[in-house]
């Protein structure tokens, strides 16, 4: 199999004690796919995602990219929190800045890719900002910037729009998929909101409740961009709130 | 018969540093009793502020309003106001939130009891009666809030953004046990929201404000029929009609 | 919420004081330096069992402790008395915060020797004297935790009550006083601390018993072994007070904990 796929996740085994929070997870994603991760709520999607980012020890199995065991050292694995993880003492520029600076790159390089990054998302004009003084969404937008920066192998999102209101969580969807097609790297994306998980993927994976595993795997082949009210869009997210209601 | 609520050419301003600053503009509402009033708008300003001056939390600069035929001054038990942030007491457990009004207006205990439990148990909280607010989860929080008003029994709920914090699944849920306890004892609501499937899920009409200052942009009525399905033609329809006109908010 | 003893950190708990024991031992043995300083742990403990059936002074140990114990309780719950209203007081009324707290402010950095001359002038050497200086440790304390605690109320808890309605005269006790607990129980663990701290020094200056009296007379005889059976039963005894504290604040407080 090699490097066929990306990402590979074998058998992932997570337990707190006696408690079994993920139970024998395996899923591979390919190379610049866009996988989105739905689960009912408090159904350890975090644990997962902490398990995939390495924060937590994982009790069995193994999480391998481009076939070797993850390392943060070695492999260019970057995230995007619902928390706005910017750092509130550096400037706009000098955070999306941060990330290519730990990874020693040439002073020309991050110049020339913060400008890009910057202009991207449509924050040139606010980079001399400090984070507190920007808007919820624009924050969001610099943190895009600062990970897509660098670059990354992997792309991990964990419920980056959750509190936004719909009509902006749209505006920076389309731009990520915009940055995502324009770039080219490999995204798993975890949400709450089933709207959300078919307008982004590639493909979803449907969680069950604790102790997790994957209840279904779906393929979203539909056409780019997508219309919310087209009758094959409702139907795929009808389907997948079927499968995870619990409500 | 007039309306529940009558706000009559409500402005608010407050006082900035380059002279006053105005949030609310010249806005006249009017809602029928057991009516389900949306304002929907992006932003954060305007909307809770009209909710508070309502609520008599904050007094206008002009304009008058009138609860059941009342005129409002001051903060009192014609109103309630499920909060954002939940806004219980974190020190009396949810029977004693949820009875909180009524043993303030000096209602015996055995009777108080009794209608308090009939509202934990509509809200759908029985078994947690004697569990403190942190013990509790954040759509659980909003149940006891809602029952907390409910006890009260005011003439009008006034709500803001009650489901703002919530994952996008608790808040589908938390809409859906409104609609139901609204079902089953209809009240008169003012909810607050910026999320537009929640303003379609929930109203008779909706309101679209604006931002900064408030007023009110258009008006829609919805007469889907309830409970109402997020996908159905009509429903999405309706949504990005309404969308189209709200403000570009950012920036 | 469930309740689980964490053993594996009592244990490490338990094995440090072990190992503190093991090195003083060590460092205290025959022939260091150290030792011909200092006894070691062993005759200390064998001195502190001697002592509960023997008279030091006039007194046995537990005597020497009860009545350290009886001024720092009298002490601390004048002072518990005095904060809790003079904090509430200022934290809620804005009148009485402007009147009280700059003088508040002027008394609070003195630190409680500073007022020992003074209170052997105002009350003199007796009881009276120590009551002052244990209330003096712990009152501001105690009166600077409340008050914030009742600055922090949060105002919309405040309008949620009253639009509840809640009369404006039952806001106090209503939402005011149950919302400071939490803060009045941490002023009151920092107070009963430093009252125990205060007692050895309110006893060293003229007292013929308690465990600083202990300390003392032990200094001037040069006895070692008692003065640090004095120290050893001051660090317990304060452990115990705060346990019991912390056990109280933890019955009262459980909605105020994640």
């Amino acid at each position: 199999m090699g490097n066929e796929y990306k990402v590979q996740v074998n058998h992932l085994t997570k337990k707190f004690g006696n408690l079994l929070v993920l139970d024998d997870i395996s899923f591979h994603v390919k190379e610049n796919e866009f996988l989105c991760i739905v689960g009912p709520t408090g159904c350890g999607k975090t644990t997962f995602l902490n398990s995939l980012s390495k924060l937590y020890d994982i009790t069995a199995g193994e999480i391998l990219i481009n076939g070797m065991p993850v390392d943060l050292k070695k492999h260019n694995v970057a995230y995007i929190f619902q928390e706005y993880s910017n750092m509130p003492w550096l400037t706009i520029r000098q955070n999306v800045e941060f990330g290519l600076r730990i990874k020693h790159r040439p002073e020309a390089e991050i110049r020339e890719q913060t400008d890009y990054f910057l202009d991207m998302v449509g924050l040139t004009k606010f980079q001399d900002y400090y984070p507190d003084q920007l808007s919820a969404s624009m924050l969001q937008r610099a943190a895009i910037a600062r990970a897509f920066a660098v670059k990354p192998e992997l792309l991990l999102m964990d419920e980056p729009y959750g509190q936004l209101d719909i009509e902006l969580r749209f505006r920076l969807e389309d731009e990520l998929i915009r940055l995502w097609r324009e770039v080219g790297t490999t995204v798993i994306f975890i949400t709450h909101n089933i709207e959300e998980a078919v307008y982004l993927s590639n493909r979803i994976l449907v969680l069950t409740n604790k102790p997790t595993k994957i209840k279904e795997e779906i393929h979203n082949d539909l056409p780019r961009p997508r219309n919310i009210a087209d009758p094959a869009f409702v139907e795929l997210r009808r389907k997948v709130t079927d499968l995870i209601k619990w409500w | 018969m007039s309306g529940m609520i009558q706000c009559e050419h409500i402005v608010k301003k407050f006082p900035g540093v380059n002279g006053d600053y105005e949030v609310i503009k010249d806005i006249s509402i009017e809602a029928k009793k057991n009516e389900i009033l949306v304002l929907f708008g992006s932003g954060q300003c305007g909307k809770t502020t009209l909710l508070k001056v309502i609520a008599g939390l904050e007094p206008v600069t002009s304009g008058k309003i009138f609860i059941n035929g009342k005129e409002k001054t001051a903060p009192g038990p014609e109103c309630g106001l499920v909060y954002q942030t939940t806004v219980l007491f974190p020190w009396l457990t949810t029977m004693g939130n949820v009875e909180y009004g009524p043993k303030m207006r000096g209602m015996s205990k055995k009777e108080r009891r009794e209608k308090a439990q009939h509202y934990i148990d509509l809200v759908g909280l029985r078994g947690f009666e004697k569990s403190f607010p942190n013990q509790l989860s954040g759509g659980m929080r909003q149940r006891v809030g809602i029952a907390r008003v409910y006890c009260n029994e005011p003439d009008v709920l006034l709500m803001d953004e009650p489901f703002g914090h919530l994952d996008a699944q608790t808040r589908y849920l938390m809409q859906e046990e409104l609609e139901r306890i609204w079902q089953t004892e209809k009240r008169t609501i003012v909810f607050v929201t910026n999320n537009i499937e929640e303003a379609l899920y929930l109203a008779d009409r909706v309101l679209v404000m604006s931002n900064c200052p408030a007023v009110i942009k258009k008006e829609f009525k919805v007469d889907l029929p309830r409970p109402r399905d997020y996908t159905s033609p009509e429903f999405l329809r309706l949504r990005q009609e309404i969308t189209s006109i709200v403000d570009p908010a950012e920036l | 919420m469930k309740k689980k003893i964490d053993v594996t950190r009592i244990i490490m708990g338990i094995l440090a004081v072990v190992l503190f024991l093991c090195l003083w031992t060590l460092s205290t043995r025959e022939g260091t330096t150290l030792g011909k300083l200092m006894p070691g742990p062993g005759e200390v403990f064998k001195r502190l069992l001697k002592m509960t059936h023997t008279n030091i002074g006039s007194l046995t140990i537990f005597g020497h402790m009860l009545n350290s114990l009886r001024r720092v309780l009298v002490g601390f719950f004048l002072a518990s008395v005095c904060g809790i209203l003079l904090g509430l007081g200022m934290g809620w009324n804005r009148k009485c915060e402007a009147i009280l707290r700059p003088l508040f402010e002027l008394i609070r950095p003195i630190p409680p020797l500073a007022w020992i001359s003074l209170a052997i002038v105002w009350f003199g050497l007796g009881e009276g004297g120590k009551y002052f200086i244990i209330f003096v440790s712990g009152f501001a304390n105690v009166t600077i935790n409340v008050y914030s605690g009742a600055k922090a109320v949060d105002p919309e808890v405040i309008g949620a009550a009253r639009m509840l309605g809640c009369p404006k005269h039952r806001i106090f006790t209503s939402v005011v006083l149950p919302s400071s607990i939490p803060y009045i129980f941490t002023g009151l663990q920092i107070a009963i601390s430093s009252s125990w701290a205060a007692v050895v020094a309110a006893e060293m200056v003229r007292s013929t018993n308690g465990i600083g009296w202990m300390i003392t007379a032990g200094q001037n005889i040069n006895d070692m072994e008692q003065i640090l059976a004095g120290i050893i039963v001051i660090g317990v005894v304060g452990f115990l007070l705060t346990t019991i504290m912390r056990g109280i604040e933890a019955r009262l407080c459980a909605w105020s904990r994640v």
